[in-house]
């Protein structure tokens, strides 16, 4: 009896079943799927080597500033009218927010994103239905201090979102850029790589080495070697490291902006409430609205300008549709 | 035939509660660092006699650490004398440690050497801390780096465990070797294996001959109101008691257990096949009909007059020796100029040192101020001060920054070395000054502006401005570093950040007199509004 069953279950072995061919099917594809030639993350294709049509798709992008109100109103009116955070973040994606963290500074200090910006960009992916919100920088200061002190880690983790660190060096890759001239190769956070989405959230403030730092600026706290930026020109590391991987959203918090003394701010930098909130697909316009909101030519920024002839976006008013909302 | 003994057990829970606390608190640091709150790193350290005592007789003035350390001495002294020095077997380090190292070799070889009680030589400690206490306040820490029990046991374990503290706990990790702490490291952690080596093969060596906090501690614990007793009428004289005694304190024979030399292990209490020691009162008679004469009797052969006033004489003398010393003292800026070879004048000292002179003689170099440094810049080395501070305290800026919203170290300092002050002084104390080496400087020699110096600068000291170069009389267009001395305070961020290479093109010289930036004005608080809607 028994052998019986014993004959009869190595004779369906032999068998080639619907499920044997399932089986095989799945683990072939599976198999071409891990294997490196697939460009299985899609984006590294398809923003280190960027295609013209691609792009102009991109530039007839939307230009949104929203002024007064408090911070989470500027945050809600500038998502809804870029048509929703679900244009971006999909159900199960995970949301990588990289706002300034910089520095050790409290929030009235205004060198760090304003806690309430990141709290509601990170309300506003988790409602989306994200997978996983999580948020870094690569801080100046010590950045447990940072995190703290900035405000930022209390917000992110009431908001439900995760806060990860920035300061080893063993957390990053190294990139190759091919289009550019300088920055060649990078070491960029494991996360701004893997994550599928990436919001951007600078806060605009004056920055002594670069004129003005905001949205491509904020993109060096995803890097791990700053040293190389200053010893070989900020203004063209700054633009290239953006063919790495653009930020799919970037909203720039314009609240309270500092004029003088940036990016850290001493004693007697100057500051002004601006009540602004600058939200794009586009970095690049992002940063020419910035350059107006603090009272600077975009001429004067050279970073704009490479950005902007590398392909990143435009830095032309009058190729984006501006959209002023007044609260 | 093992008893179960409570006293054991509450002394394992004590140690255990002190040790787990303390890794707990340095790995857990890093996650509260906040910019104006206690820090759980400086709890244990402030239960630590040697520092506690340091701080009580040589601060300067009187501060809040100077109170709580005041508490904390009281405390313990008192707690010995009711009690005996239990505080040997549960809150020193270095006692601990050589229980670890005992119990291990005790688990491991089968023949390790009995312990014998043995006639006391009580003088060793007493010379030793008068020679520490005098070397303090000339300004040499050596023979605390290598006798004060906390600072012996700690300071191998502090700088050991950095880089495991820095990667695991604050996720930034120094990977070059230039950045490990070197010599006194190495110095410090054969010297305590020596000890422990000693302690594997003969109980508490060091406790028993050189301990120096140990010696204060006899002083109270010479005739405590509890202390352990033998019972002539239970024992059995096989001796398991005293060759177990870790501090060879326990005579069988003679029914005696010297309590001043005893550090509560209850080791003997739960080795005892008869029961016979048991931790009592000490004027309660053991035998019926036994007189609280007879009772003390037993113990005064080696508690007698004659040495009890030896040890007293040794004490005063070195009290007067001590307390003379401030009045040979010259010109302090005289000597912290003899004191300190040329290159040696450009190390800063962590905030709150005050000057190099009062630093030399408050630090004992424990190295908690280098394990809670969020950014690391603390370094412990034998480079800074040479052989008469071998650990030192200096700022080594390729590691990190001095941060400016941080005073850990300040409140961590067990020994008030460095001053605990307001963040808000704090910040305006300046440890050093920025110097620039123009020629090496990014924008003078590629043109490429950088101002990464100025970006980190967080009182605005340095500021990028076009200056006339005087060698070329012509104005560059270029705006470059200028350092305005007022401001600096030496945080060395500058010098950090720095992306010069080889070599830095700013540095920071360290002032041997830490002093006060002339008071920032703050600038207008008012928040000016725009006008304009939308400038675009």
């Amino acid at each position: 009896m028994r052998q019986e069953v014993e004959k009869k279950a190595e004779e369906r072995q032999d068998l080639v079943t619907r499920r044997t061919i399932l089986r095989g099917a799945l683990w072939t594809f599976a198999m071409l799927m891990a294997h490196p030639i697939i460009p299985f993350r899609s984006y590294v294709g398809a923003s280190s080597n960027p295609s013209q049509e691609e792009r102009t798709m991109r530039e007839k992008s939307l230009l949104v500033a929203v002024k007064g109100g408090s911070y989470e109103e500027r945050v809600d009116r500038a998502i809804e009218a870029l048509g929703g955070i679900n244009r971006w973040v999909n159900k199960g994606s995970r949301v990588l927010v990289k706002p300034n963290i910089g520095w050790n500074v409290p929030p009235e200090g205004a060198a760090n994103t304003h806690p309430r910006v990141v709290k509601r960009i990170v309300e506003h992916c988790i409602t989306a239905g994200a997978r996983e919100v999580i948020v870094f920088d690569h801080t100046c200061d010590s950045w447990q201090a940072a995190y703290r002190n900035s405000g930022i880690e209390e917000a992110v983790k009431s908001a439900g979102g995760k806060m990860i660190p920035g300061n080893s060096e063993d957390l990053y890759e190294k990139m190759k850029i091919p289009r550019a001239s300088t920055l060649k190769e990078v070491k960029v956070h494991g996360e701004y790589m893997n994550a599928d989405v990436v919001i951007n959230v600078p806060i605009l403030k004056h920055h002594s080495g670069a004129g003005m730092t905001c949205a491509l600026k904020n993109l060096m706290g995803v890097v791990w070697d700053r040293g190389f930026y200053h010893l070989h020109g900020l203004d063209t590391c700054i633009a290239e490291f953006s063919l790495v991987r653009v930020p799919n959203l970037t909203i720039v918090d314009a609240g309270i902006i500092m004029k003088t003394g940036g990016p850290r701010g001493n004693p007697k930098s100057v500051f002004e409430r601006q009540d602004m909130l600058i939200a794009s697909s586009d970095p690049v316009i992002c940063d020419v609205a910035a350059a107006f909101t603090l009272g600077k030519r975009p001429e004067e920024l050279g970073y704009i300008e490479e950005a902007a002839n590398l392909g990143i976006g435009t830095n032309i008013m009058d190729k984006v549709e501006v959209r002023r909302i007044s609260i | 035939m093992k008893r179960y003994s409570p006293l054991l057990t509450l002394r394992l829970f004590l140690l255990w509660v002190f040790l787990l606390g303390w890794g707990f608190a340095i790995y857990h640091g890093p996650r509260g660092i906040s910019n104006n709150v206690l820090i759980p790193e400086s709890f244990p350290a402030l239960f630590q006699v040697g520092p506690a005592i340091v701080k009580l007789l040589l601060s300067p003035s009187l501060q809040w650490g100077v109170f709580i350390g005041a508490i904390a001495l009281a405390i313990i002294f008192l707690a010995t004398a009711v009690f005996g020095r239990w505080y040997c077997a549960s809150l020193c380090p270095m006692g601990v440690l050589q229980d670890f190292s005992l119990r291990i070799s005790r688990k491991v070889f089968r023949n390790v050497p009995k312990q014998r009680f043995y006639h006391p030589r009580h003088y060793i400690p007493w010379i030793l801390l008068a020679l520490i206490a005098y070397g303090l306040l000339r300004g040499s820490s050596l023979l605390y780096t290598f006798f004060e029990p906390y600072s012996v046991a700690m300071r191998p374990l502090f700088l050991s465990f950095e880089p495991i503290v820095r990667k695991f706990a604050y996720h930034s990790f120094a990977s070059d070797f230039q950045s490990l702490t070197g010599a006194i490291l190495l110095v410090s952690a054969l010297w305590l294996l020596g000890l422990l080596l000693m302690a594997a093969i003969r109980g508490r060596f060091f406790c028993r001959h050189l301990c120096p906090v140990g010696a204060i501690l006899e002083l109270f614990s010479m005739n405590p109101v509890w202390k352990l007793k033998i019972n002539p009428s239970q024992c059995v004289a096989c001796r398991k008691c005293e060759s177990v005694c870790r501090a060879s304190c326990v005579d069988p024979l003679r029914y005696f257990i010297e309590s001043k030399r005893c550090i509560l292990c209850f080791e003997c209490v739960s080795l005892c096949p008869t029961g016979a020691i048991n931790y009592l009162r000490t004027n309660e008679p053991l035998l019926v009909g036994e007189t609280r004469g007879e009772s003390e009797f037993r113990g005064h052969h080696l508690v007698n007059r004659r040495e009890f006033l030896k040890s007293l004489s040794v004490l005063c003398l070195s009290v007067v020796w001590i307390l003379l010393e401030p009045f040979s003292r010259r010109n302090s800026k005289e000597r912290a100029e003899v004191l300190i070879g040329a290159y040696k004048r450009y190390v800063a000292f962590p905030p709150g040192a005050e000057s190099l002179l009062a630093l030399k003689s408050r630090c004992v170099g424990c190295g908690l101020c280098q394990i809670v440094c969020p950014s690391g810049v603390i370094q412990l080395s034998i480079k800074v001060q040479g052989f008469s501070h071998p650990a030192l305290p200096g700022l080594n800026y390729s590691r990190g920054y001095c941060q400016y919203e941080c005073r850990r170290c300040m409140v961590v300092c067990p020994t008030g070395a460095l001053r605990v002050m307001p963040l808000e002084e704090k910040k305006k104390l300046k440890i050093g000054i920025s110097r620039l080496i123009r020629s090496r400087c990014i924008i003078v020699r590629h043109g490429r502006p950088c101002g990464a110096c100025a970006e980190h600068c967080p009182t605005g000291a340095i500021t990028l401005e076009v200056v006339s170069d005087r060698a070329r009389g012509r104005r560059r267009n270029m705006p470059e570093p200028v350092i305005h001395e007022s401001l600096c305070i030496g945080c060395g961020a500058c010098e950090t950040v720095c992306p010069a290479k080889p070599t830095r093109a700013i540095y920071i010289e360290g002032l041997e007199v830490q002093e006060k930036i002339q008071g920032v004005s703050q600038a207008n608080p008012k928040l000016p509004g725009s006008r304009r809607d939308f400038p675009f």
